[in-house]
This record gives C-alpha cells, sequence and structure tokens, in this order.
C-alpha cells in the first residue's frame, strides 16, 4: 500500500500536462460521466475504475493481542456491523476508447469503446450471518430473515457506440447504444430465507427452523456448463442532456444502462430449493433404551432428506443496474469550478445514492486537483481527493472518492480510479493562443 | 509558487501513509466465537403421564385430580328385618247354646161332671148322673171323691223339658152348679206318671175362678200333661135331698175348666222345637306378637290364611256370624255367616280364606285383631234334642301372614350391621413412598332408602393395612327415609366425614388396602314422629365414597426412574453445555437429578444437579396461577463428558416439596405441565487473545 501512495506522490513530478481545466465530471463515484463530449476533436482513453463498498473496515475484525500479534476476530466483526450488510463493488476497465468530433462545426461526436464491467451486489442481513457464523443462542425466539432477491454478481463486456450532438450554444444530449456480451453471472432470483429457533420462555418444544425458497442461477461459473458465453447477450442504452444556463453554470442529466443480458441455458446452472426444515428434539425419550447418538443420527438424517435441491438449466436474463444522473457544473473562473452531482443506482428495486460536491482547481498547466466530499448510501464521511496529470494532449488522473481508504485498516468504502487520455485536435490550432488562454472555443 | 504547494501535498501524503497503524503481516490467527443451541429434549409432563393407569383416578370439569373410590353397595338392610312379626297366630272360642227360654205356653181343659162322676164310685155317681137329667134335681155333697185323671192336649213344641227355671199357672174356673168346698189337683207328666205340680183349693163358688201358681224349677215337663182331681169336695144341694129349694139344675156337662199357663220357662236341656234363640255375642281379639312399643296401624298381606274351623254340639243349626273389623278382604271388612251343624258326628269343619291383597286396619292404639262372634238358632220346627251346654267352638288362625305393606309405629329397635369389609385397590397411594400427606380426604357415607323408618346409623370404620389400624371414629349419622305421602320413592342421603368431623385423614393417610365395616341400625331415633312403614321387599343400601382430591402437602417426596442408554462423545469440543428452559406449572419445587451410573458395579460415575426448580405462583387456595420458568445454563466440560460417556444407565431422581417444605397443602390439577426444553449448546471457541 505504500509502494502505491509513494507513486502517487511521486507521479505529479514526473508528468507535465496541460494546464487546462477539463470539463470532466468524472470525479465521482462512477467511472461514467452523465454526458462527454470532449474539447478535442479525438479521444483516446483508457481507464480502470474499482470501487468496493464494505459494510466493514478491517480494523473493525482485528484484535491485538498479548503478544502484538494480531487476531482477525469474528465476533468483534459483527459487532461492528450495521444492520443491512451489503456489499457494493463495481469496477469498469475500459478497454479501449476513441471518438471522434464530426461536421465542420464540430457539433457531433461519435465515439466507440469497449468496458469490461463488473457489478457486485450483496445484500445481507446483520443478523442473518450472525446467525450462521455465530450460532444461534442469541437469536432464540427471533425471526431472522434474509430477504435477498436481486443479489448477484455479474460481469460482461460492453461495446458502445455513442452519439454527442450540440443542438445549440446551450444544449447538448449524448446517446448511446451497449451491445453486452455476459461473461458470467449470479443471480439471487430468489433467495428468501426464514431462520427461527424458538426462544421457550414457558419451557415449550424447543425448535429450529429454516424455511427457505431458493432460486439461484449462474451463468459460466460452473466450468462444466461454462460452453459459449458469447450466446449471452443483450442490449443497454444510455441517453443523456447537457444545459448551460449561462457560461458558469450547466445542467446535466441521464439515465444509462437501461437494458438487460440474457444468459443462455448451455452456460447455465441453476439451484432451486423451497422447503422448510425444522428441527426437534433429537432425543426421543419413549424409548426403553437411549441410545443418544443413534438419535442424533436418525434425525439428521431425516433432516438431510428433507433439504433437496433441485438442479436446473434454464435461460434468465438479469436487468443492468440503471444509473441516474442529475447535477449541475458551475464553472468559477478557468482554473475553479464546482459540480454537483446526485447518482443513483437502481437495481432490483434497491437504490444506491450518492452525492457528490466537487471542486475542481488547476495548478499551472500541468496539475489539477479535485477535492470532493460524497454522501455515499448515508455515508457522511468520503472525502475523496483526486489528481490530474495534463501534459500536452495527455491527460492522466487518479482519484479516490476517499481518502481515508488510504488507512486501508479503517476504510469501508474504497474507490479508485485510473484514466489515461490522450486528444488531440484535427486541425492545428493557434499554440500561442491556446497556451494563454487554452482552447477557448470551447471555453466554459 | 508551485513547488510549495507540491512540497504541501507530499508532506501531506506521507502523513496520511502514516495513518496505517497495523502491520497486517502479524495476524497470527482468526477467532471464530460461535454458540449454537440444538434440541436436544423436549418433555412435557402432566400429572396423569406419570401416574399409573387406574380406573380410580378421575378429573373434575376444573382438572382437580381426584381418587375415588366407591362401592354403591357395601351393605343392605331388608326392611323387613326391622320389624318381626310372627306370621302364625290364632285364637280359640266357644259359643255356648245356654238356657233356653220357651215361648209361655198354655192348655185348657174342661173337667165335665159327667166325667168326673165316671171316676167316681157308682154309688156316688149314679145319684148325680140320674139328677142330672132332670130339670131341677137334688145334688148330693160330694165328699173328698176322686175325679179321675183328665187329660190335657199334649204340646207339640216340646217333648220333654228339663226345666231351669219357670212358673206354672193353674186356674180354676167353676162352672158347677155347686160350689166347690174343697178341691186336690195333681198336674200329672202322663208319661212318667209323676205328678209334678199340685194345687188345693177351697171354697170356690159357682162361677168363681180360682188360680194357683208353682215355680217348675228342676221339673221335667213332659208335653202330655195330665189334671187328676185328687180329691173333690163338695156340698152339693146340701144334706136334705128333699130341700127341693136346694134342688139344683145341672147338668153332666157342667165343668170344671183347668188351665194350665207356663212363663218364663227356660229349658235346661229337653227335646223340643228351639225357639229362636240368639246365641250370647262374643268378642275377642288377637293380639299380634310385636315388641312392646310396636303398634302397628294398617297390614297389606301379600300372603296368608285365614281359617275358621268349628264344631257344634248343639242338635239345631246355628248361624255363627264371624265379624273381624279390622280385617278387610276384597275392600271391605270381614264378615261371614256360618250354618253350623251338630258335628258330633261329622267331625269339625274347617274353612280358609287367602289372604293375599287383604288388609288388617288396627284402629285403636292396640295390635289387636278383633273379633266379633253372633250366633243365631232361628227354629226350624223340629223337635231337637236340646242342651244347654249345647255349644259352638270357633278356632280362628291366621297362619303364613307375609305383609306387603305394614304402618305403624315401628318402635326403637336396634338392628345389628354384620361385619364386612371392601378391598381397596391404592395403586395410586402405594407409589408414594412417603412424603406426601392427603389433606383433605372426604368419605361419604351414602344411603338409599325406601324403608319408611327414620334410622340412625352408628358405623364402625375402619381402614386396614398389614401393620396399621385406624378407625374413622364417625359420628352417629340419620338415614333419611322417605315420608308416608310420597309412595315408593327413595330417599337418598349422603353423610359427609371429614377432617373436621373425623378421623378420615389419618384413616386415608396410613393407605389402606381394606375398608372394614359394621355397626348398629336404630329404628325411630327420635321416637314417634310420623308413622313408619314398610313395603315388602324395601331396603336400605348402604354404599360408600372416599373422594380423596389430589391435596397434597409434599415435604421431600421422591420419584425416581431408571432408564439404559448408550452415549457416544463429542469429538472436538473443549465444553459444551445444556440449557434447560423449564416451566414447573406444579405447586411443587423440586430438586432434579440425573445421575449417570455403571450397571455393572452399580456406580454412580457423574451427575447433573438442578437446584431448586421453584413451584409455581399459587394463590390463596393453592391453586397456580402461574408457573415458575427458569432459564439454566450447566456447563459441561471435556472431563465431565468423558466420564458421562462411560455410564449405560441413567437414575433420575427427582425430589419434591410443597412450599415452605409441608406447611402448605396444594391441590394438583390435570392440567398442570412440568416442561423443559433442553438444549444441547455447542461452544465453537477457534483463536484467542
Amino acid at each position: 500500500m505504500r509502494i502505491i501512495l509513494i507513486f502517487i506522490c511521486m507521479f505529479p513530478m514526473m508528468i507535465c500536462a496541460q494546464n487546462h481545466l477539463e470539463n470532466d465530471t468524472t470525479i465521482n463515484s462512477w467511472a461514467q460521466s452523465p454526458v462527454y463530449f470532449p474539447n478535442k476533436d479525438v479521444v483516446i482513453k483508457v481507464g480502470l475504475y474499482a470501487g468496493i463498498d464494505l459494510p466493514f473496515a478491517l480494523n473493525d475484525a482485528l484484535l491485538k493481542r498479548s503478544d502484538d500479534s494480531l487476531l482477525i476476530s469474528i465476533p468483534q466483526l459483527f459487532s461492528n456491523l450495521d444492520d443491512h450488510v451489503n456489499i457494493v463493488s463495481n469496477s469498469n476497465i475500459e478497454l479501449f476508447y476513441i471518438g471522434m468530433k464530426l461536421g465542420s462545426k464540430r457539433k457531433s461526436y461519435f465515439s466507440f469503446s469497449s468496458q469490461l464491467v463488473t457489478h457486485l451486489d450483496v445484500n445481507f442481513n446483520h443478523n442473518f450471518l450472525s446467525y450462521l457464523i455465530q450460532g444461534n443462542t442469541n437469536y432464540l425466539g427471533v425471526n431472522v430473515l434474509q430477504p435477498g432477491i436481486g443479489n448477484g454478481f455479474m460481469a460482461y463486456n460492453s461495446l458502445i457506440l455513442s452519439y454527442a450532438q450540440k443542438v445549440n450554444s446551450k444544449l447538448l444530449f449524448e446517446i448511446k447504444v451497449k451491445r453486452l456480451t455476459g461473461l458470467a453471472s449470479v443471480y439471487f432470483e430468489e433467495f428468501d430465507i426464514n431462520l427461527y429457533s424458538h426462544l421457550p420462555i414457558n419451557a415449550e418444544a424447543l425448535y429450529s427452523e429454516i424455511d427457505q425458497n431458493i432460486l439461484i442461477h449462474t451463468s459460466s461459473i460452473d466450468k462444466n456448463r461454462a460452453k459459449d458465453y458469447l450466446e449471452n447477450k443483450g442490449y443497454a442504452f444510455d441517453f443523456g442532456l447537457e444545459y448551460k444556463l449561462n457560461n458558469r453554470l450547466k445542467l446535466l442529466a441521464s439515465i444509462q444502462d437501461v437494458g438487460s443480458i440474457s444468459w443462455n441455458k448451455q452456460n447455465n446452472l441453476s439451484i432451486e430449493s423451497d422447503s422448510l426444515i425444522r428441527l426437534e428434539s433429537l432425543i426421543d425419550l419413549d424409548q426403553e433404551e437411549l441410545s443418544i447418538n443413534d438419535d442424533i443420527q436418525e434425525t439428521l438424517d431425516s433432516l438431510t432428506n428433507l433439504f433437496s435441491v433441485d438442479t436446473l438449466y434454464t435461460t434468465y436474463s438479469t436487468a443492468l443496474p440503471k444509473q441516474y444522473f442529475v447535477g449541475a457544473y458551475y464553472k468559477i473562473d478557468f482554473k475553479q469550478a464546482f459540480s454537483l452531482m446526485l447518482h443513483s443506482i437502481h437495481h432490483e428495486a434497491v437504490f444506491y445514492n450518492s452525492i457528490n460536491l466537487a471542486y475542481q482547481r488547476r495548478f499551472g498547466s500541468h496539475f489539477s486537483t479535485q477535492v470532493h466530499y460524497q454522501v455515499i448510501d448515508k455515508s457522511y464521511n468520503n472525502f475523496g481527493l483526486g489528481l490530474g496529470l495534463h501534459f500536452g494532449n495527455f491527460d492522466m488522473q487518479l482519484s479516490t472518492y476517499n481518502i481515508l481508504a488510504i488507512d486501508l485498516l479503517n476504510a469501508e468504502k474504497m474507490a479508485y480510479k485510473i484514466a489515461l487520455r490522450f486528444q488531440f485536435d484535427r486541425k492545428e490550432r493557434n499554440p500561442d493562443i491556446e497556451r494563454k488562454f487554452g482552447d477557448y472555443k470551447n471555453r466554459f | 509558487m508551485i513547488i510549495p504547494k507540491l512540497k504541501s501535498y507530499f508532506i501531506l501524503l506521507l502523513f496520511l501513509t502514516s495513518c496505517i497503524k497495523e502491520d497486517l503481516s502479524t495476524i497470527a490467527d482468526v477467532q471464530v466465537n460461535a454458540e449454537w443451541i440444538i434440541p436436544l429434549i423436549d418433555l412435557s409432563v402432566g400429572v396423569l403421564d406419570v401416574l399409573p393407569d387406574d380406573e380410580h383416578l378421575v378429573v373434575d370439569e376444573d382438572y382437580l385430580l381426584r381418587v375415588l373410590y366407591r362401592d354403591e353397595n357395601i351393605k343392605t338392610i331388608m326392611g323387613d328385618s326391622l320389624l318381626e312379626f310372627n306370621g302364625d297366630q290364632s285364637i280359640d272360642r266357644e259359643m255356648v247354646v245356654g238356657i233356653v227360654a220357651l215361648d209361655d205356653f198354655e192348655s185348657t181343659i174342661g173337667v165335665s161332671l159327667g166325667s168326673m162322676a165316671n171316676e167316681m164310685d157308682p154309688e156316688i155317681a149314679e145319684p148325680i148322673i140320674q139328677a142330672a137329667a132332670l130339670p131341677l134335681a137334688y145334688f148330693p155333697p160330694l165328699n173328698s171323691v176322686f175325679g179321675g185323671e183328665h187329660f190335657y192336649e199334649a204340646f207339640d213344641n216340646f217333648e220333654y223339658l228339663d226345666i231351669a227355671t219357670g212358673v206354672l199357672h193353674f186356674e180354676l174356673y167353676n162352672t158347677l152348679a155347686i160350689e166347690i168346698q174343697s178341691l186336690s189337683l195333681g198336674l200329672m207328666n202322663v208319661i212318667s206318671q209323676e205328678i209334678i205340680a199340685e194345687f188345693s183349693f177351697s171354697d170356690i163358688a159357682v162361677g168363681e175362678v180360682v188360680g194357683s201358681e208353682v215355680s217348675m224349677e228342676g221339673v221335667t215337663l213332659y208335653n202330655e200333661l195330665s189334671i187328676v182331681i185328687l180329691q173333690f169336695t163338695s156340698p152339693g144341694s146340701g144334706l136334705d135331698p128333699s130341700n127341693e129349694d136346694s134342688w139344683l139344675s145341672f147338668n153332666l156337662s157342667d165343668e170344671i175348666i183347668c188351665s194350665i199357663y207356663a212363663q218364663n220357662m227356660t229349658v235346661n236341656s229337653g227335646n223340643i222345637v228351639f225357639p229362636d234363640i240368639e246365641l250370647d255375642a262374643d268378642s275377642s281379639s288377637m293380639t299380634l306378637n310385636l315388641d312392646d312399643d310396636v303398634l302397628l296401624s294398617h297390614i297389606d298381606f301379600s300372603s296368608g290364611i285365614l281359617a275358621i274351623s268349628y264344631n257344634s254340639t248343639a242338635h239345631h243349626p246355628i248361624e255363627v256370624m264371624i265379624e273381624i273389623p279390622n280385617l278387610f278382604l276384597d275392600g271391605s271388612s270381614f264378615t261371614e255367616v256360618l250354618i253350623i251343624e251338630n258335628t258330633e258326628s261329622s267331625g269339625g269343619v274347617s274353612i280358609e280364606w287367602v289372604l293375599d291383597g287383604a288388609s288388617i286396619v288396627m284402629t285403636e292404639s292396640v295390635n289387636e285383631i278383633q273379633f266379633y262372634c253372633f250366633g243365631n238358632i232361628e227354629s226350624n220346627g223340629d223337635l231337637l234334642d236340646f242342651d244347654s251346654e249345647d255349644l259352638v267352638q270357633l278356632n280362628i288362625s291366621l297362619t303364613g301372614m307375609e305383609f306387603s305393606y305394614v304402618q305403624g309405629y315401628f318402635g326403637q329397635q336396634l338392628e345389628v350391621v354384620s361385619v364386612d369389609s371392601v378391598i381397596i385397590d391404592t395403586e395410586f397411594m402405594d407409589m408414594f413412598s412417603g412424603g406426601v400427606t392427603l389433606v383433605d380426604p372426604k368419605l361419604y357415607i351414602t344411603t338409599s332408602s325406601n324403608v319408611g323408618i327414620p334410622l340412625e346409623l352408628n358405623l364402625n370404620f375402619e381402614g386396614q393395612t398389614d401393620s396399621e389400624v385406624q378407625n374413622l371414629n364417625a359420628f352417629p349419622f340419620s338415614i333419611n327415609s322417605p315420608s308416608l305421602l310420597g309412595g315408593d320413592e327413595t330417599i337418598n342421603t349422603t353423610t359427609e366425614f371429614n377432617s373436621t368431623n373425623s378421623s378420615i385423614v389419618e384413616l386415608v393417610n396410613i393407605q389402606p388396602h381394606t375398608m372394614v365395616f359394621s355397626g348398629e341400625v336404630l329404628t325411630n331415633p327420635n321416637g314417634e314422629i310420623e308413622p313408619n312403614f314398610i313395603h315388602s321387599g324395601s331396603e336400605i343400601v348402604i354404599g360408600f365414597e372416599m373422594d380423596i382430591p389430589v391435596d397434597i402437602s409434599v415435604g421431600n417426596l421422591v420419584l425416581s426412574d431408571t432408564m439404559d442408554v448408550s452415549i457416544e462423545g463429542i469429538d472436538d469440543l473443549d465444553h459444551f453445555g445444556l440449557r434447560a428452559f423449564i416451566s414447573n406449572g406444579f405447586p411443587l419445587s423440586a430438586d432434579i437429578g440425573l445421575f449417570f451410573m455403571d450397571s455393572v458395579n452399580n456406580t454412580i460415575l457423574d451427575s447433573l444437579i438442578i437446584h431448586e426448580v421453584s413451584s409455581g405462583q399459587i394463590n390463596a387456595n393453592g391453586d397456580i396461577v402461574s408457573p415458575e420458568i427458569l432459564d439454566i445454563l450447566i456447563e459441561i466440560t471435556n472431563a465431565k463428558m468423558e466420564t458421562i460417556v462411560e455410564a449405560n444407565r441413567i437414575y433420575a431422581e427427582v425430589k419434591m416439596s410443597s412450599i415452605n417444605d409441608n406447611s402448605n397443602s396444594v391441590k394438583i390439577y390435570t392440567d398442570y405441565r412440568f416442561k423443559m426444553a433442553l438444549g444441547l449448546v455447542l461452544d465453537i471457541e477457534s483463536g484467542g487473545q
């Protein structure tokens, strides 16, 4: 970790960059921006975004022993968990991106890119996990519900064709069509588990029940079933708008990833189980001679017979998590700007929301920085820091939305972004003018 | 300008790197602490689950457990036995004919002068006879001449009489033309030629009537009588025959009329035509053989014979009416008229009447059956021998009397109830080896009586075991009886013996196997209050019911059970535990012990003890308001487990006590439950500090 941070520290001294403030509102929790209409005519970029939102920090699980060695303490971990244990992780690797403005007035912009996207969204009930891991003793008499519809993971490749158009000096829209190829998927179509261990308040029978209704789809997870992932197809669409109120303020909005992937059954393996298992007293006192272990074995055998899992091979489809962006960008001057972005991810009736407030400042011509504050899903202590290096047509951007994640032990939310961009105009521009005023035509 | 800023930035990054405090390479272990509870045993025990099947265990509507011993008939006292009644009784009576009073009878004859002259000396008679032919003639004097025997007409109402009393009147009417100076007459039985009476008269003028009477007592009078003129003296016409002035007109048909008149004749014997005679009425009574203070008023018979036997020495049929006003046959009082003939040659006669359906009603305050005999002779006009000592002998008997109903006052009689016993099946109580006291048992003596006699039963009731005897010490109690107006109703009486009026508590708590009873029944303990009655077949049935609510005080009662087991250990656990959720819905506190034993050596290898499981909360009545809830964790170390798995037998023992030991009694209801849910607590720990 230290190595990475040293690299971050060193990098600004190694790289020079253009000294202008990019109209780049990508400093947010996601790699994607609501609307992208670059300043330059041609853009080539690659990037990596990875973020993970954990329900705990490593330090929550660490205990120091008397000999200074560390102990991962599961009990301590659970004591620090919230009621809802959500693990959300997204990554987006922009394998390649090429975009070009077209038209004499450069009002149209086309791009073609390929992204490798992963999305992990797992929601667990704290009590459910605690029941399974720490035992049922603390949950006697409590219904532990684990509704898990929509949990899952997907990895897909997205070939994106985008078209952005400046309608007029104020209005800009962008449309994207995405061709999706599913790479792997785990999808919890149904995952309702009710765990209940009865508390015999009046010494009635002690029993435990597992009421489960599970339907989990997997695609290309079982190596025996990953036959041809290219058959996992889907489409998605993005639409965005940008509106300039004045020279300083513009409003943005977009809806993204409206689409789904159909996972072909030849790659799929699903398991289905719907049963109610009740564990009652293991020992039957009515016997003349007690053989306790035989009784226990007999009971466990009968329970095993009750728990049945059906294996299915079906086609299923998963919807992509839709993203909604609404924001504003306010340019103070050539060097400084504020942005406010509301971002919501909507997946399986769950909204994962964030608010990003960013301040950008350009230092000289090669260095810019962003400082932002985010409220992410009821987490209020997310301060991010971004660094931009600009050398000529080449930009490099490193960002984290939670600088405190440097302390990995205490970080729950981490997201990093690395982007490399090479952009240029097809026509030679006046370097002197640009040196003094930047790309004034596109100055905002 | 920029460089200072970069430096500041660099310093800031270095500062931030120093926030990584821990060296993650020193992570040595993962601490896991999981605790699982697995249902092991589910126990729910009610009192009926513990007790053996026993037909004597009953459950009330409110679930109170009771032990009930009942025998509806341990003794039967027949109503008939309460009244000693002699079924055979008789009386003898005689009806004597007695002296017969004959009707007065009379007879008159005229003794004519001519007939007398025929009996005279011819020398005396001739002149009289010749002069009688003349219209006027001299009647010579007669001097003590015999006038001859002159016969009365025979009486037809007797042949002879032995006269007891009576007077014979003689009357003479001189219709001769001459005066009778003296006359002596004799009345003679012609048959016996015996003068039975003499009469003398003097100076009987012409046309004069003279009379005399004579007692005939002791005289035998035959029906043929004559009058004998023993001496007749008359001056006639005087001594001068020539004195024509003394000459008389007379005729030979001139008579002396002699009349005899028997009056108030009573006869001892004879041969007579019986007059209508009323024999002396005879009244008598038959006293029933009963105890002194018994006074019957009504008897209905179911069987019996009324027999009247008679013998008669009277030669005349006697009509005898026998009246038994107390006795009712066919709804009316017994009145029978017998025509009793002479039985000297034929032998006695007996007539019977069946008493089935008959009744005797005593109206007087005595246990007597009145008998009235009336004898009547209605003359049949025949001449029959007669003796005043002729009699009719009657024997009136009542035999084989059995009553279907008797009413009266039966007095105060003491009837012994013979010794008897009832075996009690005490399997329920035997299961308590001690420490249980039944605090509120009750014994009910039930009687069912359709005998109309108030009774008092003095019962001697004992419970017995092999080694102990405990008497109930029961007080004498009343057995109610039906009233006279109640018809055939049966009255049930229940008498309760409880802890306040008897020794039932002590009796029950010796756990008797046998109940032995005897006693005495006193009739009419309060004297005569209302009439007693007994129907045939009526009875008093005595039963008992011993009601033992399981209302107990318990001081250190021990219940135990043994079961063979086979236990294997649980590997890879340092220790685990048993968590017991206990609900004690019984009003008893308990110490529970499980002893793990080696049955071969009969040794206890280890034990698990749960101390003082308190009783449920009880109210003032000893009823459970709420159970006592316990949540107990029993740690079992690995060392303890190693010992337990060696056991092949578990001895379970429960010691129970009432609240405050046995100073409180508690009721046991069948809806009380002792529940225990036992869970196996697996404590999985790895890692650690």
